[in-house]
């Protein structure tokens, strides 16, 4: 069963591998909020693919994944100093015949600024990505967001 | 479950596969809540038992069974695309209790996300869940739910 080419026991019903995928998602949003923007890079594959929002351009591979994350926040963020918190909820978790996991999940972002305690809540989005493993490990193939504020 | 994962996954507080009952009904709600918000209104209903009971406070009386379910997830689905607004609901806190005969009773914090088109995202609702859930096929189906609104209660 696929489960098991992730390697954690055999669980026949997916939830160790639902467990897992939530751990993947908290180490990588770790670097997505510190802004580790290279490493967040090297959680999708060479020829990862990603889609912040369907009104830009998505970015394909690594170094333009890191190149688009670092341009994104420098645009809308300038040099002022905040600390974003992306926020996960909602999981769905679904194996495709080829292994590969389709996950759909939503996202919010908390956005804080010095001595201010009320932070914003950045816009309500739909994710959706496609899951691969490589070397026992789960990596990014494809992300594409699209913020509710776009989605009509 | 092999016995092997069972072994493994006796937590420290000795509760045999209690974390795999767990993560399972987090799916459920997950599914569950997706669903609602697409206004998929048969495989959302279907998620509840046919003579499921469902309370909120926006209603006058609860609704009973399926067709009711549905007729509401179709006014809701009006209500939003005549208002322009995406609603998101988000489950957190969740509280499970295994019951008789493969049931169990849950308790949750839902929060409302309510965004405009073109415009930003807010906090709409905080609510409380509580769901009577019935044994399905290897899942569940809610068969019993009690929403209240922290503004209304």
């Amino acid at each position: 069963m696929t489960v098991q080419t992730i390697g954690e026991g055999s669980a026949t019903d997916g939830t160790a591998l639902y467990a897992r995928v939530q751990q993947f998602y908290a180490d990588q949003v770790a670097l997505l909020d510190e802004l580790r923007a290279h490493e967040f890079a090297e959680t999708f594959t060479e020829d990862g693919v990603f889609s912040p929002s369907p009104s830009v351009p998505a970015a394909h591979g690594r170094a333009a994944i890191a190149a688009a994350l670092l341009a994104a926040h420098e645009r809308r963020f300038r040099s002022e100093e905040v600390r974003r918190r992306h926020w996960y909820n909602m999981l769905r978790v679904s194996v495709r015949p080829d292994g590969a996991l389709h996950t759909r999940y939503y996202t919010l972002v908390a956005v804080t600024r010095p001595w201010n305690p009320v932070p914003d809540i950045g816009p309500s989005s739909v994710v959706e990505d496609l899951l691969v493993v490589r070397d026992g490990a789960l990596l990014t193939r494809e992300r594409r967001v699209v913020p509710d504020h776009l989605s009509f | 479950m092999t016995t092997e994962t069972l072994e493994r996954s006796v937590d420290l507080a000795g509760q045999t596969g209690f974390g795999d009952l767990y993560a399972r009904v987090q799916r459920f709600y997950a599914h569950q809540m997706q669903l609602f918000d697409l206004h998929d209104a048969d495989r959302w209903a279907a998620t509840f038992t046919e003579d499921a009971v469902f309370s909120v406070p926006t209603l006058d009386a609860p609704v009973r069974g399926r067709a009711g379910l549905v007729a509401n997830v179709l006014r809701n689905r009006r209500r939003q695309e005549e208002s322009g607004e995406q609603h998101r609901h988000w489950i957190g806190m969740l509280d499970v209790h295994p019951g008789p005969d493969g049931t169990l009773r849950t308790r949750c914090y839902a929060l409302v996300y309510v965004t405009p088109r073109g415009g930003g995202s807010r906090l709409l609702r905080v609510c409380v869940m509580e769901d009577e859930l019935a044994p399905a096929g290897g899942d569940w189906q809610t068969r019993r739910r009690v929403v209240t609104r922290d503004d209304l209660a």
